[in-house]
């Protein structure tokens, strides 16, 4: 074993790999005791005075989960500190070592560490938090810790397993493969309960949600280092976040507009009823030969002040019976005409103890942007047998115009659904990954 | 107010979204346009060429309990 060389400077000093002499720059030099090679990969302890020892190797090379960024790089991070990446361990859930990450051990001088982990590229900010947390229900899927208002629910447990390292540590990380570690969700944020097994003392730590630009940025990373997540993360706010509580207030906020503004121009061009015509339908006996066929009934002359829409509203007395009525509106000075045609049936019974009725005896019509102008109505009654019926026909120009509100209301609630549709989904998306999600309850 | 702006420049295709809604609202009630169309069945021009033209759709096979 080589003689270790130290070259301390300001911030850091240099040892010789125990293994291949290669030399190590190490940053903490008062707390740092355990190494990993990144020449050989040797895991090695060194606490001055005594020689390096060699502890051996770590079972998976750099390719297992690879290191994203380099030892010795500097980044500001949320809390507002800047911090050094002094150390890098790969590390996978001892039931499965499918589910594997990186952890990114950063350094503060002079003594407060951090740090970064990355889970199918999704980013986490981590911090120790002395602050103690109960968690509710323990034992249960549904377990939970209370902060304030929020809740952090249970999204996952296991114990990690060291595959690869490489960098310094200010304690033999081989030692966290004997902790029991509970994640607690409350996306951005999440709690992570550390506690070796069979002890009843855990350790808090605070982890926050960082985007991979937050990342690149904070250790001036070129574009394209960091690829891209992959599917949802367990803290990784839904889309929209930080805009959902604004966009559902000021969705809200402008259809009370819209509805204010239907109110006003109502105002301003309030509803006015041109005409109430009675009518009876008389048999047209110039044509025989179509039973039901009644004579033609023209209305008074009514003035329209348009442009506008006109509101039809008819009523036709009936029983068990239809009658088909073909409406013509012309305009008496430019012969324009506007035609519509409306059919009511009504038809009502008594059968198997019980009373029933079908159909309508009303109906209702809407022409818009009728020009201004003296207009009269041509009605063409057919019915399926000679009996007159009578009914009544009004016309109302300037009527509110519902659909108008109400399209205009489902436009503005398009961007709030579809943001809620994409939020669901995520929330959905985010605990398919958990052991402890809603899609787990539904399987018990 | 800052707080909108802000929501509006980040949400800029809504904030259109939301004025060209509004706009074509406002103009449509106006004018008296419907914007999901009306019943009207003519097909005649404005020199009412036309006038009613039996194009009645016919009452078919009525159901009667």
């Amino acid at each position: 074993m080589s003689e270790t060389a130290t070259l301390p400077t300001a911030n850091s000093a240099e040892l010789e790999c125990p293994q291949c002499q290669h030399r190590i720059t190490y940053y903490d030099v008062e707390n740092s005791t355990h190494y990993a090679c990144p020449q050989c990969h040797s895991y090695f302890e060194y606490e001055d005075p005594k020689p390096p020892r060699l502890l051996g190797k770590f079972q998976a090379g750099p390719e297992f989960q690879p290191q994203l960024i380099p030892l010795g790089a500097t980044g500001l991070m949320p809390d507002g500190q800047t911090y050094r990446v002094v150390g890098y361990s790969a590390r996978a859930e001892a039931a499965s070592r499918a589910y594997h990450w990186g952890e990114y051990v950063l350094f503060c001088p002079p003594a407060t560490y951090a740090q970064l982990a990355v889970y199918d590229f999704h980013w986490s900010f981590i911090r120790p938090t002395k602050q103690l947390y109960k968690v509710q229900f323990p034992t249960s899927r549904s377990a939970y810790v209370a902060v304030g208002d929020q809740d952090y629910r249970i999204y996952n447990k296991y114990s990690p397993v060291v595959w690869y390292a490489v960098g310094e540590f200010d304690y033999d990380i081989r030692e966290d493969e004997k902790l029991e570690v509970t994640e607690h969700i409350d996306p951005p944020y999440m709690l992570v309960e550390e506690k070796a097994k069979g002890d009843a003392h855990a350790s808090w730590y605070l982890a926050e949600y960082m985007t991979r630009k937050q990342v690149a940025t904070a250790f001036n990373l070129p574009a394209g280092t960091l690829p891209p997540p992959n599917g949802t993360g367990a803290i990784e706010p839904a889309p929209g976040e930080d805009t959902w509580q604004p966009l559902l207030y000021i969705s809200f906020g402008l259809a009370l507009v819209a509805i204010v503004l239907q109110i006003l121009l109502s105002s301003v061009y309030s509803p006015n009823t041109l005409l109430q015509y009675n009518f009876a339908t008389e048999q047209n006996l110039a044509a025989k030969d179509v039973l039901g066929q009644s004579q033609v009934l023209v209305t008074p002359s009514f003035t329209v002040n348009g442009p506008t829409a006109l509101y039809f509203d008819m009523h036709v007395g009936l029983d068990n019976q239809w009658l088909e009525l073909p409406v013509s509106m012309v305009n008496e000075q430019t012969g324009q005409g506007y035609e519509f045609t409306k059919t009511f049936e009504y038809y009502h019974g008594y059968e198997g103890g019980e009373s029933w009725s079908e159909g309508s005896m009303n109906a209702d019509a809407t022409l818009a942007q009728v020009p201004a102008g003296r207009y009269h109505l041509n009605l063409y009654p057919q019915s399926e047998n000679t009996t007159s019926l009578s009914g009544q026909l009004s016309v109302t120009e300037h009527p509110v115009l519902q659909s108008n509100l109400l399209l205009l209301i489902a436009l503005l609630l398009v961007f709030p659904v579809l943001q809620f549709i994409r939020r669901g989904y995520h929330e959905s998306s985010r605990w398919t990954n958990s052991d402890y999600g809603p899609q787990e309850n539904d399987n018990e | 107010m800052e707080t909108l702006l802000a929501f509006a420049r980040r949400h800029w295709f809504y904030s259109l979204l939301v004025l060209l809604g509004f706009g074509t609202f406002i103009w449509a009630n106006l004018t008296g346009r419907r914007l999901l169309g009306d019943d009207n069945e003519s097909t005649e021009n404005i020199n009412g060429t036309r006038s009613h033209s039996g194009g009645r759709s016919g009452h078919g096979v009525y159901y009667h309990k």
